[in-house]
């Protein structure tokens, strides 16, 4: 609460230096669920941004986002001591800070930008800057977007994890010593991204989106608290340390007029260097409604393979040096809705320091299906996760 | 076949021009414009898929749990 107010402090304080500045602050909060018995997870976050243009061509932004989550972690994936692996679950707390700061400039043809993020939480330290330059074409209604991002992490793990063999290491019980302990490491995870985004205006109604996408990580990128069940014995669970993901997506719009609405659809494509390949398809509908309204309409469906490594029973079917107990390595689709109903109150005096006021609230839905993922003998509860978000946007 | 279809919606494709871009100037065809929404449902999604976006680098944590 206390960086919300110092990040809206500096956009305050910035707006007023440049004589008609143009500010904006938004803020909301969202709740995640997880109804999967007892693995329920609940994620409560709030955030604020603020941008404000301070002189004809450069715009200043701040973000500052916290989630407060408290989720359930099986200790040992298909273990035969512990029979009953969900209901032994162990419940964790958290809470992830994250403040971000960006910068534009504005060209005629042009756009420039460049920001820095910092996340942190118990067992996590993120630092990522990203840039990217966005071109518009004049002769035709062509927009290209050039980003990249490269971020440097480090996750908490075991201390003694980093000299032994894989199949020697241990999990993380909690994170009780984590960036202070001498009896904890922080290993490192680097990454970098790149993505390139064409939008073009295919006719008066009809406005289309293909973006290409690839990143590289590299580092500890399994989770530090879990262990895997091998037969014998179990161990941490043991990641390729280097992941290379890459997707496309082709997104079309097209506006209705005799209706007042706009239908929208995605096709996303995604590859990765574990083995996943994931195809997903979404379908949404916007109507306009008198008074400022909009209501908002999703359908997605996802589907993936599992990771080459992935094995639901590492004792009887191992699949070479790497193991898993990740869920969502495993072969599964999504199904997904979301409702939202958007309001831009119309009417606001011209004498208000306000110009707009926009208010947005949403509910989403999802069932996923995990069929290849067993919990010893027992099975896995797929459940439900939903999202319900709030949201206030301010215009000066 | 496939060339012919994509002859097809390349010339049912008109662009328009400056002055024909009304229906475009509403926030609903602007990719992305709904972002206070769609980022907490991408989060969720980034997390609780196996394909995430490419581009997700660095503040997310290891989503562990």
């Amino acid at each position: 609460m206390r960086l919300q107010l110092i990040a809206m402090a500096l956009v305050a304080s910035s707006a007023p230096a440049i004589a008609q500045a143009q500010a904006s602050v938004r803020t909301g909060a969202s709740l995640y669920e997880e109804r999967r018995g007892p693995l329920n997870a609940r994620a409560f976050t709030t955030n604020l941004d603020g941008r404000a243009r301070v002189s004809e061509r450069v715009e200043l932004a701040l973000h500052h986002e916290a989630d407060v989550i408290t989720a359930a972690s099986v200790a040992v994936v298909d273990s035969p001591a512990d029979l009953d692996a969900i209901t032994s679950a162990t419940r964790m707390n958290d809470v992830r800070q994250r403040v971000g700061a960006n910068v534009a400039w504005e060209g005629d043809s042009v756009t420039v930008r460049g920001g820095y993020n910092y996340g942190s939480e118990r067992d996590y330290r993120s630092h990522a800057v990203q840039a990217s330059i966005e071109r518009r074409f004049r002769d035709v209604p062509l927009t290209l977007n050039v980003s990249g991002s490269v971020a440097s992490d480090r996750v908490c793990d075991v201390a003694g994890n980093g000299d032994l063999d894989p199949l020697d290491r241990e999990r993380l019980p909690n994170a009780e010593g984590c960036f202070s302990s001498d009896e904890r490491r922080s290993a490192p995870i680097r990454s970098q991204g790149a993505e390139l985004a064409l939008t073009y205006l295919a006719r008066r109604d009809v406005a289309m989106q293909l973006v290409t996408s690839v990143q590289r990580s590299q580092g500890l990128l399994s989770s530090p608290y879990r262990e895997v069940w091998l037969g014998p014995f179990a161990a941490a669970e043991h990641h390729p340390s280097t992941r290379v993901r890459a997707s496309a997506a082709l997104g079309v719009r097209v506006a209705l007029p005799r209706l007042a609405g706009t239908l929208r659809t995605q096709l996303r494509a995604y590859r990765d260097s574990w083995g996943i390949n994931a195809g997903s398809g979404e379908v949404g509908y916007q109507q306009r409604l008198p008074k400022g309204l909009r209501l908002d309409l999703r359908f997605r469906v996802y589907r993936q393979s599992g990771a080459a490594f992935y094995s639901d029973d590492y004792a009887q079917a191992p699949r070479g040096q790497y193991f898993t107990g990740d869920r969502e390595l495993s072969p599964m689709r999504n199904t997904l809705g979301g409702l939202a109903l958007y309001w831009t109150v119309p009417g606001i005096d011209d004498q208000s320091p306000v110009d707009s006021l926009r208010l947005a609230l949403a509910f989403t839905l999802a069932r996923p299906v995990f069929s290849d993922f067993q919990l010893g003998t027992g099975s896995y509860p797929n459940g439900f996760w939903s999202v319900s978000t709030f949201s206030m946007e301010v215009g000066f | 076949m496939r060339w012919a279809l994509l002859a097809g919606v390349l010339v049912a494709c008109s662009p328009p021009r400056p002055w024909e871009r009304e229906l475009h100037a509403d926030p609903a065809m602007t990719f992305g414009d709904e972002a206070a929404v769609e980022s907490s449902v991408d989060h969720a999604i980034d997390y609780r898929e196996g394909a995430g976006r490419a581009t997700r680098t660095g503040g997310g944590g290891c989503g562990c749990n």
